[in-house]
Parts: structure tokens; sequence; C-alpha cells
């Protein structure tokens, strides 16, 4: 238990410190051309990134007496895999989007960008979601 | 070890680190608003190389995750 509130309190600290200048999400104050939209998706890779980074450069965890603060290797694995993923999905979205005007609102995007997008978001979103689940401790 | 000394010794040893990786992500969005802002004034688009190169920054390379994984797999083989 003090394991997982020990690695709570530093995943928390990357994403504190990194979420104070996140990107206007989708719906908020500012207009979001689709590229704009790419450029956000780019920056929380970043973000889910370092916190990844950050997770892995931990001490291994292993049979007691474990370090209370530790990254199981195996999480490590799965996780960069799915960042590989990622980068994947936004190279694909960036090419689509790149196609088209730069001003183009991401409202007015063709449903075959859309698609590329929001592949791209959900990849990150994967990782992302990763990165909690080995914070919670848990088996990869 | 106690738990709130392995903390403190973590905090102490990474740190400054920690806040340097959060300034450089709050960095890109930053530059990208910057290079927006830039080929307005020259009343033009963001050029498709722009956008590549910002995109680059964000995604980093494949290798350094590379790096990163077969680490990780090795200090499985290892037993880890």
């Amino acid at each position: 238990m003090k394991r997982i509130m020990a690695l709570a309190v530093i995943v928390g600290l990357v994403f504190g410190i990194a979420g104070c200048r996140l990107p206007p999400l989708a719906g908020e104050t500012l207009p979001q051309t689709a590229r704009q939209a790419v450029a956000a998706v780019g920056v929380s890779y970043a973000t889910v990134r370092t916190a990844f980074e950050t997770y892995a450069d931990l001490p291994r965890c292993g049979p007691p007496p474990a370090p209370p603060v530790c990254s199981d290797p195996r999480w490590v694995v799965k996780i960069g895999e799915n960042l590989k993923a990622a980068r994947v999905s936004i190279r694909l979205a960036e090419s689509a989007v790149s196609l088209l005007p730069e001003a183009t609102p991401a409202a007015a995007m063709p449903p075959e960008t859309v698609k590329a997008l929001n592949a791209a978001k959900e990849a990150v979103s994967g990782a992302e979601n990763s990165v909690s689940a080995a914070k919670s401790g848990g088996a990869p | 070890m106690n738990t709130a000394l392995a903390i403190t010794t973590f905090l102490l040893t990474n740190g400054p680190s920690l806040i340097q990786a959060g300034m450089d992500v709050a960095a890109l969005w930053d530059e990208y608003a910057a290079l927006g802002k830039k080929a307005s004034a020259e009343g033009r688009d963001l050029s498709a190389e722009e956008f590549h190169s910002f995109m680059d920054k964000c995604l980093g390379t494949d290798e350094s995750l590379d790096g990163i994984i077969a680490k990780a797999k090795a200090d499985i083989a290892a037993g880890a």
C-alpha cells in the first residue's frame, strides 16, 4: 500500500507539473484548426512519454525487500510498446492533416482525417491508461 | 527503507529533472503558439516543414523508446 501511495505521489507530481500548461482541449475557448488538434495530441503524447520515462527510470521492483518506489519491467515493456504504436498513429494523423490547408478548422476535417486523429487520440489515451495502471501496482 | 525517506530521496535526486521535464512539455505548446504567430505575422500559413519539425520534437525517437524497452526486457530476463 505504501508503495502504491509513493508511486501515486511521484506520477501525480509529473502529471501535475506537466499538466499545468497542457494544450487546450477540444471545445474550450480557443478555436482549433485541424493542425492544432494534431499538435495537441502530439503534446499529450510528450506528456505521457515524460511520465513513462520517469517511471522507467525508477529502480526495478523485485522480491522483498523491493524498493518502495519502483518500476515493473513488464509494465515498462508494455507502455513502451504502446507509445511506439501511438507514435505511428500520430504520424498517420499528421500526414492526413498535412494534406489540408493550414487553417482548416478541426470541425471541417474530412471523415478519414477525423478517423486518423481519433485513432491517434485513442492510442495516446491507451498509453496514458497503462501508465495509470502501472502506478496502481497491478500486474500488466 | 521508510517510505517517506524513499520519497524524499527520490525527489531530492530527481526533483530538478521532473520539473525540467514538465517545463519542457509546457514549452512545446508555447513553441507551437509562437510558430503560428510568426507565420501569421509574415502573412503566411504554418509550413508543412515547420509543422513536421514541431511534431518531431513532441514525438521524440523510436530509438530511445527501443533502448528503454530493451533494458526492461533484459531486466525481465535477469529475473527482476
